[in-house]
């Protein structure tokens, strides 16, 4: 398992803003889901058709606007830790810390908590998170 | 024949990762959604599985059995539930001594 953070630099599109001429507060949920497919690339990994991952709740603080630019988003899996996560063992949900940067002048734009959890596309029910990545592809 | 001491380790495991005490979850057997609405610590049905998945996973650390619970309605009372619980840890410790 990958437990470092990942940093994925994104192009701010002229359709992320609104009429304030900053990134919509809905377009940052966009960037942070962006941000854990580039994560779970660094996990080599690829979901398969049936072992699905969704989202089960978003916390986030609007800290500061994102003009035209660039964003720079950092995730990071906080729950469960290294220590915590066992192969063998039964885990259900994933929390990542998501920050989204503002690269020129390292200025912290977004902070969120993503819960993540996992289901079984076929069966509709949840699965543990050694479910999910078993059944990955590997990339 | 349940294994001595297991009944009580699942209850007390599985308050303490509710975040609440175990006469709040088993003395007036409540359903699951109402441990999610009284649990500090819960707000929707993973939150209720990973608390269940905690408390399998202490069970095979200290107890040496793998226990994986079936899928329950949120109308199921903890009763049920943990009759479920036991019903599997010894059918799980059984296969494992065969």
């Amino acid at each position: 398992m990958f437990f470092g953070e990942s940093r994925l630099i994104l192009p701010v599109r002229p359709n992320d803003l609104d009429a304030l001429g900053h990134v919509n507060n809905a377009v940052a949920l966009e960037y942070l889901e962006t941000g854990r497919w580039d994560w779970l690339g660094l996990q080599g990994l690829e979901p398969g058709a049936r072992m699905i991952a969704v989202v089960a709740r978003t916390e986030i603080d609007y800290l500061a606007e994102i003009p035209r630019g660039r964003v720079e988003v950092r995730t990071v899996l906080e729950s469960p830790t290294a220590e915590e996560f066992d192969e063998d063992g039964l885990t259900y949900r994933a929390r990542f810390r998501q920050r989204v940067h503002l690269p020129e002048t390292d200025r912290l734009a977004v902070d969120a908590l993503v819960t993540v959890a996992f289901l079984d596309a076929e069966q509709r029910c949840l699965v543990p998170m050694q479910d999910f990545l078993a059944a990955a592809v590997r990339g | 024949m349940v294994t001595p001491g297991v009944e009580s380790y699942i209850r007390q495991k599985f308050a303490e990762h509710a975040g609440l005490t175990e006469e709040q979850i088993f003395v007036d057997d409540v359903t699951l959604a109402v441990v999610i609405s009284r649990s500090p610590r819960m707000t929707n049905s993973i939150d209720l599985m990973e608390a269940f998945a905690r408390t399998a996973n202490a069970l095979r650390k200290d107890h040496g059995v793998r226990v994986r619970l079936p899928a329950l309605p949120l109308d199921t009372p903890t009763s049920t539930v943990l009759k479920v619980f036991i019903e599997e840890f010894e059918r799980q410790k059984k296969e494992t001594a065969a």
